[in-house]
C-alpha cells in the first residue's frame, strides 16, 4: 500500500493472488526504507554536509509542536493542519460533485464529450497556482474571497484526475453488461445510473484518491494568498522569520503524514463501498 | 409464426457481415445456429434482439419489429453478463424493475426462478462467489424471470467444462420441454446443436449467409453415442465444411 | 430498496461526508462570528490577525473579509482612494522614526570603492527626494516606479520619510520586540557577538555613510572616484516598492552614471518579491548590495546568520493601519474582536500593530 498501488486493471479482476510469506518480506523492506532514510539524514547532519537539525532534534520539535504548539502563533500543529485539511476536503468534495457527473456524461454521450473536451483541453495544462490572481477577480464580491480562492485552487488540482478517471471508468464498462441491461428493457437512465456508474466506480475511486492527493499538494500553493493560518502558510511564515528549519521540516512531515492517512482512508472506504471487487 | 427475418443484411465499416438472410422460426421451436467463427452468428442474434439495426431487410417478431423497451427478449451471453455489483437476487430484480413488474411479486418470482435452476439458497451471493456454471444458471433465471417471448442464447455454455456443460444442456432441454419457449441458440459446438435443437441453421461465412437448415427429429432424451445421433452430426459437419 | 447495496452506500456516505464537512467548516458566515464571540467571552481583549501579502489585503478589505489591514505605502492610500477604508493611525502616531527599508551590503563583498560609490549615489538620491524644489519631479519618478496613478502616489509620499541613515535606538527597540515575541531562534552570541551593543555596532555600519555625508556637507558637489569599468556590480531591490524610490532616482538623475555604474555594463539590477527573497539572494551570493526591509534583514541576519551590514537607510515610517469606514472604528480600542491582516509575523508592520494594541491592553492572536 503506497505510491505504487495504482490499482491496475488486472488487480480489479482479482488476478493477483498474494503469495504466502511475501507480505512479511515487503513489510520488512518498508521498515528498512524508513530506517535507511533516517540514517542518511543523520549522516548528512553529522558530517555537516547540510545544515539541518538531526532527526532526533526534529522529532522533539515535532512532538512539542503537536502537544504545546508554536509560541509564535499560539497554535498546535494539529490545529494548523486541520485548518488546511478543511479547505482541501471541501474543495475535493466539490470536485467530486462536479467531475463525476460530468465524467459520466462525457463517457456516455459522445457529442457532449467532444463539446466539453475542447474547453477542458485548454484548461488542463494551467497550473493551479496560476489561477490565484484570476480567482481573486472572480470571487472579489463573494464575501470571503481568500477562502474561496484557496478552495478554488485546490478544486482545480483535484478536478482533472477525478474527471479523467471517471471518463476512463465509463469507457471501460463491460459492453456485455450494457447490452444485457438493454435487452432486459432498461431505460437509458437506468443503464447510466445502474450499470455505467457502478461499473466505473472502481476507476472513479482511483480518481478520487489521486484527486485528493493532488489537492492536498496544492494547499501549500493555495495558502500563499494568506488568510487563516494553515500548514502551507505556516511553513512559509516559518521560513520568512528564519532559523526555524526544524519547524519547517515538522510542517513538511505533517503534510506527508496527512497525505498518507488520507490515501489509506480512501482505500478503506473503497473496500467498504465496492464490496463486489 | 413467431420470428421472421427477411433479407437481413449488415456490415461493419466496409466488411459485409450478413448478406440477404431469410429465416423463419415458429413459436416454441428450439433452433440452433452453427457455423464457423466469424460468420456473423453473434451479430445475427444482436440484430434479432434489436441491439443493432440491420442496414437492410427486416426483422419481425409477432408481426412487429423487435423493440428493446418491450423486453420481449431474454438474452443469455457467453459469460460475465451478471452485474458484479449486484447479488444474485438483485441481478434478477433488475430485469423485473426494468419490465415494471409489480413489486409485491418480486420475491416470489425470484424464489420460483432460482428454484428452477436449483440455486435458491444463493440469493445473497455476489457473482464472484459463484462458479462459472452457477453464473450461467443465474443468467438464465434472470431472463426467465420476466418471461420473455424469445430466448436468445449466445454460446452460453462455451466457457464451461464438459461435465458442467452437459448438465446445463440437459437442464435447458428440461426447461424448454416444460415451458415451450422459442429459443435461438448460437453455438460452434455441433455436438451441442444436435443434442439440443429441433432445427439447426447452418451458416457459411464471408459474407455470413444461411447454407442449409436441417430439422432434427431424434427422440428425446437424446443419446450422444446413438448411431443416428452420430450420423446427423457427421452430415452437419459435412455441410459446414463443404 | 432495489438499488444495489454498493450504490446506496456510496450515496449515503457521500451525503454524510458533505454534511460533516459543511458542519465542520461552519459554512455560514454567521456561525463563524458566533464561535468568535465565544472565544471573546473567555478573553474579551482579543484582536484577530491573519497573515496576507499586501496586494491581497486590498481585495479582502473590499470584500469585507477583513476589518482592516496594516501595510506599507502605497497600499494604505490605494485602499482609501478606492473608498474601501480610512486610516486609523499612521506609523509615526505609534512609533516615531521606526526603521523601515535599508540599504545593505553582503559582508563578502569587499570592494570598498564600489560600496562608497553606491552609498554616495543613494545619499544624493535621498537628498534630491527631500529637496522641496524637486517635488514635481519626485512625484513623476514615484508614479513611474510604482505604476500607480500620481494622486495615490502623492498621498502615499506624504506618509513616508526618506532618511539617509536609520535611528539606531529605534532599531534596537525593534530587536527587543522580536526577542520578546520569541521570534529570534538564535541569540546574537550564537552568531559571534559579545552582546546586543556589539551586534548593532557591526550590523548598522554607519562609517561609510558618515564619511560621505561629511564630505558632502563641506562640498555638495563632491563625488567619489568612479568604479573601474570592468566590474560587474549587482544590486537587488523590491519591485515597485515606494520605500525604495532612491534607487530609481539615483538611476534617473544620473548619480550611478556619475560614478561609473552603467546599467547593463557595470551595474546589474535585480528585483525581488519580498525581503525574504532578497536575504536568500544574499545567502547564495546572487547580489552584492540590496534595498530591503529592516525586518527581514534583522530576522534573517540573526536567525539564519546571513552576513550583511546596513550601510544606509532608505526610509522611516511609511506604514499605516487602514480600517473599514463602515464599522465605526475610531480608536485602537475599537479593534477589539476585529480581524486585521498583517504582512507576516515579525514584520515591522506586525511589530507596530502589536505595540499599538498592547498599549491599550488588547492581545493579538493569529487566526
Amino acid at each position: 500500500m503506497g505510491l505504487f498501488n495504482y490499482t491496475p486493471a488486472e488487480k480489479l479482476n482479482g488476478q493477483t493472488a498474494a503469495r504466502p510469506g511475501k507480505r512479511f518480506g515487503n513489510s520488512y523492506f518498508r521498515g528498512f526504507s524508513i530506517v535507511s532514510f533516517l540514517l542518511g539524514w543523520q549522516l548528512l547532519v553529522s558530517f555537516r554536509l547540510l545544515e539541518l537539525p538531526s532527526p532526533f532534534e526534529t522529532a522533539i520539535v515535532f512532538l512539542d509542536l503537536v502537544v504545546h504548539g508554536d509560541p509564535l502563533y499560539n497554535k498546535t500543529l494539529p490545529e494548523i493542519v486541520w485548518s488546511s485539511l478543511r479547505i482541501v476536503v471541501q474543495a475535493c468534495l466539490i470536485s467530486i460533485l462536479i467531475a463525476v457527473p460530468l465524467g459520466v456524461l462525457m463517457g456516455a454521450v459522445e457529442w457532449f464529450r467532444h463539446y466539453v473536451d475542447a474547453m477542458l483541453e485548454m484548461l488542463r495544462p494551467i497550473p493551479p497556482l496560476a489561477w490565484i490572481p484570476l480567482a481573486y477577480v472572480i470571487f472579489a464580491n463573494a464575501g470571503r474571497p481568500t477562502e474561496y480562492v484557496q478552495i478554488f485552487v485546490v478544486f482545480v488540482g483535484a478536478f482533472f484526475p477525478i474527471l479523467l478517471d471517471t471518463i476512463h471508468g465509463i469507457s471501460m464498462v463491460n459492453r456485455i453488461h450494457v447490452e444485457a441491461a438493454r435487452t432486459m428493457g432498461a431505460s437509458r437512465k437506468q443503464v447510466l445510473t445502474q450499470i455505467m456508474l457502478p461499473g466505473s466506480l472502481p476507476s472513479i475511486f482511483n480518481g478520487i484518491r489521486v484527486g485528493f492527493g493532488v489537492g492536498w499538494m496544492c494547499i501549500v500553493a493555495a495558502e500563499f494568498v494568506g488568510g487563516k493560518l494553515g500548514i502551507g502558510y505556516y511553513i512559509w511564515s516559518s521560513y520568512s522569520v528564519g532559523g526555524r528549519v526544524a519547524e519547517i521540516i515538522s510542517g513538511v512531515i505533517a503534510i506527508g503524514l496527512v497525505g498518507t492517512v488520507m490515501n489509506r482512508f480512501i482505500l478503506f472506504l473503497e473496500k467498504r463501498l465496492v464490496p463486489w471487487r | 409464426m413467431a420470428l421472421i427475418l427477411r433479407g437481413v443484411t449488415h456490415q461493419f465499416g466496409d466488411a459485409k457481415v450478413l448478406e440477404n438472410l431469410d429465416l423463419q422460426v415458429e413459436e416454441g421451436c428450439f433452433c440452433c445456429v452453427v457455423g464457423p467463427s466469424g460468420c456473423g452468428k453473434s451479430t445475427l442474434l444482436r440484430i434479432i434482439a434489436g441491439l443493432y439495426q440491420p442496414i437492410g431487410g427486416e426483422v419481425l417478431l409477432d408481426d412487429a419489429p423487435p423493440s428493446l423497451e418491450k423486453g420481449e427478449i431474454g438474452f443469455v451471453f457467453q459469460e460475465d453478463a451478471l452485474f458484479p455489483w449486484y447479488t444474485v437476487e438483485q441481478n434478477i430484480k433488475f430485469g423485473l424493475k426494468a419490465r415494471n413488474f409489480d413489486k409485491e411479486m418480486w420475491d416470489d418470482i425470484i424464489q420460483y426462478n432460482l428454484e428452477k435452476v436449483g440455486l435458491a439458497e444463493y440469493k445473497r451471493y455476489y457473482p464472484r462467489q459463484l462458479s462459472g456454471g452457477m453464473k450461467q444458471r443465474v443468467a438464465i433465471a434472470r431472463v426467465l424471470a420476466y418471461n420473455p417471448k424469445l430466448l436468445l442464447m449466445d454460446e452460453p455454455f462455451a466457457s464451461l467444462d464438459s461435465i458442467n456443460r452437459n448438465m446445463l444442456q440437459a437442464d435447458l432441454i428440461d426447461l424448454w420441454s416444460r415451458e415451450k419457449k422459442t429459443i435461438i441458440f448460437v453455438t460452434h459446438n455441433i455436438d451441442e446443436a444436435v443434442f439440443l435443437a429441433e432445427r439447426v441453421v447452418i451458416m457459411g461465412h464471408k459474407p455470413g449467409r444461411i447454407k442449409r437448415i436441417v430439422d432434427i427429429d431424434l427422440p428425446r432424451p437424446r443419446n450422444r453415442t446413438d448411431s443416428n445421433f452420430c450420423r446427423t452430426r457427421r452430415s452437419i459437419l459435412e455441410i459446414i465444411e463443404s | 430498496m432495489y438499488t444495489g447495496n454498493g450504490i446506496k452506500k456510496v450515496l449515503l456516505v457521500s451525503v454524510l461526508v458533505v454534511i460533516a464537512a459543511m458542519l465542520l467548516s461552519g459554512c455560514s458566515g454567521k456561525k463563524e462570528e458566533k464561535s468568535g464571540q465565544q472565544n471573546v467571552k473567555n478573553d474579551d481583549n482579543l484582536v484577530y490577525l491573519v497573515q496576507t501579502p499586501p496586494p491581497n489585503m486590498l481585495e479582502q478589505l473590499k470584500a469585507k473579509e477583513i476589518d482592516g489591514f496594516i501595510a506599507w505605502e502605497p497600499f494604505g492610500t490605494t485602499a482609501i482612494n478606492a473608498g474601501d477604508g480610512k486610516y486609523l493611525f499612521k506609523s509615526p502616531d505609534i512609533w516615531e522614526d521606526h526603521p523601515c527599508c535599508v540599504l545593505a551590503v553582503s559582508q563578502s563583498f569587499k570592494d570598498s570603492k564600489t560600496i562608497e560609490a553606491v552609498t554616495w549615489a543613494h545619499i544624493k538620491a535621498v537628498r534630491f527626494i527631500n529637496d522641496p524644489n524637486n517635488k514635481e519631479k519626485v512625484l513623476n519618478y514615484a508614479a513611474e516606479f510604482t505604476g500607480k496613478n500620481p494622486e495615490i502616489v502623492s498621498e502615499a509620499l506624504k506618509n513616508i520619510t526618506y532618511v539617509e541613515y536609520p535611528a539606531k535606538d529605534e532599531f534596537k527597540e525593534y530587536y527587543n520586540s522580536l526577542e520578546e515575541g520569541k521570534l529570534l531562534k538564535k541569540s546574537v552570541t550564537d552568531i559571534g557577538f559579545a552582546d546586543g551593543e556589539k551586534f548593532f555596532d557591526g550590523f548598522l555600519q554607519d562609517s561609510v555613510y558618515k564619511s560621505i555625508a561629511d564630505k558632502l556637507d563641506k562640498d555638495p558637489n563632491w563625488k567619489p572616484s568612479s568604479v573601474p569599468g570592468n566590474i560587474k556590480f549587482r544590486i537587488g531591490y523590491l519591485n515597485a516598492d515606494l520605500h525604495q524610490l532612491p534607487i530609481y532616482v539615483a538611476e534617473k538623475e544620473g548619480y550611478y552614471r556619475n560614478v561609473g555604474l552603467v546599467a547593463g555594463r557595470t551595474l546589474e539590477t535585480k528585483t525581488y518579491q519580498n525581503g525574504v527573497a532578497v536575504m536568500e539572494a544574499f545567502k547564495v551570493k546572487d547580489i552584492d548590495m540590496a534595498y530591503l526591509g529592516g525586518a527581514p534583514a534583522t530576522l534573517k541576519r540573526i536567525n539564519d546568520d546571513i552576513p550583511i551590514e546596513v550601510v544606509a537607510g532608505a526610509n522611516n515610517e511609511g506604514s499605516g493601519l487602514v480600517v473599514r469606514s463602515d464599522l465605526g472604528i475610531n480608536t485602537v480600542e475599537d479593534l477589539k474582536g476585529k480581524t486585521i491582516a498583517v504582512p507576516g509575523v515579525g514584520t515591522v508592520q506586525y511589530t507596530l500593530l502589536e505595540k499599538a494594541l498592547r498599549e491599550k491592553g488588547l492581545r493579538p492572536v493569529i487566526k
